[in-house]
Order: C-alpha cells, then structure tokens, then sequence
C-alpha cells in the first residue's frame, strides 16, 4: 500500500531533526571517547533516522544514516576507536543530514548523498586497537577513605591523579573539580576505562594506605552471554512517564487558565458588597489553587536553551568554514529554560548576531596575528539567569564597531539630523543606533550577513516579549550583544490610562516616571509635539490621541494632562494621556489578525470588569 | 644501596627533625637546600632517589620548585611536607607533578612508610 507521504513529511521532519540535535549534541561533548549510554543513544539515533526516512521513500537518506549507524556498531564493538578522524566523518555525516532535511522541508530537491556514502562505505578500519592483548574494560571504582585523615582532599586528588595513569576517566563523583574545592567527604566513585591491567589498578589501590576498603565492578558489555540471573530484571514493560503534548494543546491550556483567573477576579469585584466568609474563603481558595494550575502550566511550557544553543557549533562551524575563520567556541547556560514561544522565536536573532560576529565582528587569521592577537577568534554564548530575567549575551573578541562609522552610515541613511547624530557622545547611544532599520555599518553586503534579519528585527523580536537588546562593544577588542528576557511571559503589570475616550495600557516597566503637566505650562511646537519640563530638563512630549488619530481630544476642561515619561534610546520622552487610572495585574494574549497589524498594539488582555484592553507599545510608536 | 634523600626546608629545626629521621632509618640523606632555588639547583648535581619538599619558602616556594624539577626529570620522586591548612597548595602541587605528601605534624613511621611507598610505586 503506499501511503500518502505529504501527509508524514512533517512529523517526520520534526523527528528527523530531533535525532539529528541529538547526535550533534553527543559528538560536540565527546572528543576522546563515548561513555555506554551516549554510544547507544547515537545508535538508536542513526538507527530511528535510518527507519523513518525508508519508511517516506528516501532510500538514500536511509542508506548513509545505515552507514553512520555501521560505525557506530564497529565503535560499540571496540573494532574502532573513537578519533578526530571519525568525529569528523560523523560531524561531517550529521551536518549532511541536517541539510538534506531543511530542503526536504523547504521542497527542494535535495543534494546527491551518493559521495559521501561511497566514501564512508570505503572507509577503512585502520584505527583498529593497536594491542589486542590489552585490556580494555569499563570498571567503576569505589574507594572509601579513613575520615580523620588530615589533608583528605589532596589525597583523594592524588589518588584520582594516580588512577589517570591506568585508563581513561569517564566520569567521577565527586568531580575532580569539586575535590580540588576541598571539600570532599571520603566517598570516591570513578568510572573508568581501563587501558592497563586490572590487576596493577588493584594492587595500586590496595597499597594505599588511608583507605578504609574500595571495590572494583565491572559494566557488562553487550556481548556477554546472558545468564538466567540477567533475565530476573526483565520484568513487566515499564510505561515512561513521559508523553508528548501538541503544542497548541498547552497553549489552550495556559489560555483557559488565564481565562479562568480572569472571571476569579470578575467573581471577586462583583461580590465586595456581599459579606460573606465561607464565599470569600472558598474564593481565596480557587485563587491558591489558580495560581498554583497556571505556574504548573507556565512551567510545563518552559522548554531549555539547549534547542537553539545544541545548534550553535554547527552554525559556527559552517560559517567559519566558509569565511575561512578560526574560531574557538564557548557555551554556557544551555540548560537555562524559557517559555517555548521565546525560544522559537530568539533563533533567528541568535543565529543572526553569531552570523555578524563570525563575518564582520571576528577577524581573518591574518589580520588577528598582524594584530598581535590570538591567531583563533573567541565567540561566546552564554546565558545567565538573574531573578526574573534571563540573559543571553554573545561575545566575540574581534574588531569591535566603529563608532565614528556608525554615525556617519546613520546620517548617510537620511533617518536622522546630522545635528541630531553629531550631538551624541555616549556610547551606547550610539550603538542603539544599530537597532534602527536600514543601518549597517559594512559597506559591502557579504552572502553571509547583512540580509535577512537585521538589528532592528532582532530589537523588534526581542521588544515583543518585554525584553531589551544591549549593545556594547570596543574597538579592536569586540562586541557583545546581550538580550535581557523575562524569563516568563504571561503575567505582566500594566498601567491602564484613558487617552481621549479610549482605554489603552501598556507594561509598567517600559515607563520611567508619570509627570503631571500644567497645560497653560506646555510649550507646543505643532499639532502634536510639545516640549514639558521634567526634573529641570526640557523633554519633548507627545499628544497619544493625535499620534494615533483617535477621535476624542484632550479634555479641555481640564488644567492639566498626564505625561508617562519613557526613555528612548537613552532619550527622554513625555506620552501624554488624559487620565490614569491605575495598575492592573493581567494575562497579556496575543493579537490575532486584523488587530496584530495595528502598529504599536502588541498584546490585549481583559481587566477585571470584563473590559477588552489593548496593550501598547509606546517606545514603538514614539521613535 | 642506601635510598639518597635531598631536604629541602627553610627552617632548620625541620630539616634537622627529617634528617634525623632518615638517618635513623638507615636512608643517606645526600644533602639540604634552604629554598626553591636552592633545592632545583641541588637537585640537578645530586640526583636524589627522593626529594621532600617544604611548600611554602622565600625565594621560589615549594610548587614552582617542583614544577621546575619535574621538568628536568619527569621520574623525579617529590615528596611535599605540608601543614594544616595547606590542603589547595599540596593539590597544586600535586598537579605540578608531586608523587605524595605528609602532613605537619607526622611521626617517624607515616614519613618512612610514604617514602618507602613512592620509590616502590610504578604510577
């Protein structure tokens, strides 16, 4: 029967990938040797790769990934050992994948596989063992030490020390790091892989002195015989606990939750008249209980760095490549999580700001040694979490951004004064300027970056969820970008004010003061511009109702208006509304079409009462 | 032949204690150096079977000291005689490429036993 593949290419695009990340992941983390469990999960990678992409009729996909999963096989065996040169046959195999299934994605034709699969086919087994009479075993050793020995860190360190010289060490508990801290408590687990005897390990061990006893087991390997005392752990199946949830599905969930919070307040506000513990004690209890059902979903949403950031060496890898850059790479933070929206949509700007770091941030060879730097340029991604904010900042140590070139690209665009441009000084300032569209400062538009996502959609993206974009940089040492997100998205404080007869609202963290303005102290330049005086400095001050067209003029009858004073690149601006009227703590929705094309409006939400409210964002609207 | 032993110490009450120590149990004690300098220089026209070596003395301490030498000899066997306290020094020392250490204060036999220990071991 043949089946109607269209209708699979999704799913099989979506798990295609998620094998492929996982096989990077392993190779980007193993450069000497894989540990048991990583070796399988490649292979049950290669191997999943191998049977879905049959299954859809692409035989040749089907072909190299049984290549791959061949390799893999003479690895588990101990015929191979794990070098750079079969790293990079893998490395090479698992970016192929990757390409082959964005075109598939893409509908292209995808790119002949049949070299490469002839020259892994051809791949000799040369690497094999050079000494078959070594042992080679996997051991985990346990080693208790005396309590009361002085100086008991540095003797676990020597002894951890010495163990290095009969094997590999795959892993350690304590870590070597943290009993070079000195705190080790006497316990020392190590799992190695034994390159001498086990015997000279054993007699090493048990002349030790301060130790109280220690054992040596062995992990079976795949081809021991089972015996019957194996097949007692071969019980009833196991269910994971694990399934896996459409993503609308939660979204539902997090609306409905939203929703429900929503009418708790409606219910709430309604009922202030009505006097009545047992109703106001089981409303208090649904509130415990709402809060507690929504965290559980915000959570359940919360998905790791790791999706973009597993991507990273590749990119860095295929870029440098191309631009013929040395690059030494550095990750940190990858286990960070955020709210799955956020994630999606931080990859093309992450991607992005690497791209400019790799093609006009990080020098050529030549160029960083004539600068007596290191021939190999540093690129870093980390992300950090500070209370409610997580950061993601990248780093490069290459040449830096002129500012002096920024300025005069920002004039050359027409998008500003040339007064306007001469009188900053500040840094930042200046840099901010990046974020605005049509600004880059390379002259020629390389293949590599300068199309696509700009500064100004990466600031956009980021904007969009409430967060900021920071630029620093300095010549001749680098740049780095950091964008500071909240680390979840729904609940937001806002500030709901009338403007004419309309009811808007916008973050309360996006406004820097609330300024009352005396009208008969206004300076008014035109229609809508006006200059107020805020804290002995003249700022220009805005009318919202004429800037947005909105009937309903400023209340005449009234002395004064209300100016939100909101920094803009670093530049003080007065909104100015008719009326506050007050905090509000809501669940922001997104909006759908026609009223996400609204400019300025990014979210709605519903107040208490039941009232729809837009919420704006003014830095957008104003610059 | 008797197992030739360099001191090396900046204070001369424990190079005498050591020395003594040594003596008593039938080692050749080949010679003393007063610091990190000293100690390198000495090991080079002595070489020593074994080296014990104090951590914290003027000129060059104890960890440079023994860098310096493995580097000349990468089978050299150092010994550290360290204090309380000193535990993150003797694990710099270590890395630096010493083979074991004792802790102030040590009786006669923990200092013999170690040494005797490092010269038999194959690690």
């Amino acid at each position: 029967m043949k089946f109607d593949t269209e209708k699979y290419k999704i799913l099989f695009i979506t798990e295609a990938r998620e094998h492929i990340e996982n096989i990077s992941k392993i190779l980007e983390r193993s450069k000497e040797s894989f540990t048991e469990e990583d070796l399988n999960s490649l292979f049950r990678d290669a191997h999943s790769i191998k049977g879905i992409s049959s299954a859809m009729g692409y035989t040749d996909i089907a072909e190299l990934s049984h290549n791959m999963e061949n390799i893999l096989g003479k690895i588990r065996a101990g015929e191979l050992l794990l070098d750079d040169n079969i790293r990079k046959i893998l490395i090479k195999v698992t970016d192929k994948l990757w390409t082959v299934i964005e075109q598939i994605e893409k509908n292209e034709k995808y790119e002949d596989l049949q070299s490469l699969i002839d020259s892994i086919k051809n791949f000799q087994v040369v690497d094999k063992r050079e000494d078959k009479n070594k042992i080679s075993e996997r051991a985990i050793v346990r080693i208790v030490f005396y309590d009361n020995i002085p100086s008991l860190s540095a003797r676990a360190f020597l002894v951890y020390k010495n163990i290095l010289s009969f094997g590999d060490v795959i892993e350690s508990d304590p870590s070597i790091e943290s009993i070079k801290k000195g705190d080790f408590k006497g316990d020392l687990c190590i799992k190695i892989i034994i390159k001498k005897t086990i015997d000279s390990l054993k007699k090493y061990i048990s002349q030790l002195g301060e130790i109280k006893h220690f054992d040596i087991s062995f992990e079976k390997s795949k081809e021991e015989k089972i015996g019957p005392e194996d097949l007692k752990d071969i019980g009833k199946p196991t269910l994971s606990k694990l399934v896996k949830v459409d993503v609308n599905d939660l979204d539902y969930f997090l609306n409905i939750t939203g929703e429900l919070l929503t009418i708790k307040t409606q219910i709430k506000e309604n009922l202030k008249e009505i006097e009545n513990i047992e109703v106001s004690n089981a409303l208090n209890q649904m509130e415990i209980l709402l809060k507690d059902l929504q965290n559980k979903v915000m959570k359940i949403r919360l998905v790791p760095l790791d999706t973009i950031f597993s991507n990273i060496p590749r990119w860095v890898r295929d870029l440098s490549e191309k631009l013929n850059k040395k690059i030494n790479l550095e990750i940190k933070g990858e286990d960070i999580e955020l709210d799955r929206s956020v994630v999606d949509a931080l990859t093309d700007p992450i991607l992005h700001i690497i791209r400019n770091s790799i093609d006009h941030g990080i020098e050529s060879e030549d160029e960083r040694i004539r600068n007596n730097k290191n021939s190999y340029g540093f690129l870093k991604v980390q992300a950090t979490k500070e209370k409610e904010k997580v950061i993601i900042s990248i780093e490069d140590d290459g040449r830096g951004i002129d500012l002096e070139k920024v300025k005069k690209t920002a004039i050359q665009s027409g998008r500003f004064s040339q007064n306007y441009i001469n009188s900053l000084v500040e840094k930042k300032k200046i840099l901010n300027l990046l974020t605005t569209p049509g600004l880059s400062t390379k002259e020629t538009v390389t293949d590599i970056s300068g199309r696509g996502v700009g500064l100004d959609v990466v600031k956009n993206v980021i904007e969009s969820f409430g967060g900021i974009i920071d630029i620093d940089s300095e010549i001749n040492r680098g740049t780095k970008i950091s964008l500071i997100l909240p680390s979840t998205i729904s609940i937001v404080n806002i500030l709901v004010f009338k403007s004419g007869d309309f009811l808007l609202a916008t973050p309360v963290d996006r406004i820097q003061a609330i300024n009352k303005v005396k009208i008969k102290d206004m300076y008014t330049l035109f229609r809508e511009k006006g200059v107020i005086l805020y804290n002995e400095e003249y700022i220009p001050a805005v009318y919202l109702n004429e800037k947005l067209g909105l009937k309903g003029m400023k209340d005449l009858n009234s002395d004064y208006l209300l100016g939100l004073v909101l920094d803009i690149f670093g530049k003080k601006t007065a909104v100015l509304v008719d009326k506050i009227i007050g905090y509000r703590e809501v669940y922001l929705r997104t909006l759908n079409k026609p009223l996400s094309l609204l400019p300025g409006f990014y979210s709605s939400a519903i107040l208490g009462d039941g009232t729809p409210i837009l919420i704006m964002d003014l830095q957008g609207i104003i610059s | 032949m008797k197992v030739r032993v360099l001191i090396c110490d900046d204070a001369e009450f424990m190079r005498n204690l050591l020395k003594d120590i040594f003596t008593h149990a039938g080692f050749e004690v080949v010679g003393e150096a007063i610091n990190g300098d000293d100690v390198v220089d000495k090991y080079k026209i002595l070489k020593p079977d074994v080296v014990t070596m104090d951590i914290v003395m003027p000129v060059k301490s104890g960890i440079d000291a023994v860098r310096e030498i493995t580097e000349y000899d990468p089978k050299a066997k150092i010994v550290m005689c360290s204090a309380l306290g000193q535990e993150i020094l003797v694990m710099d020392a270590i890395e630096a490429g010493a083979k074991d250490f004792i802790v102030k204060p040590f009786t006669s036999e923990q200092v013999i036993k170690t040494i005797k220990k490092v010269l038999e071991s194959e690690v």
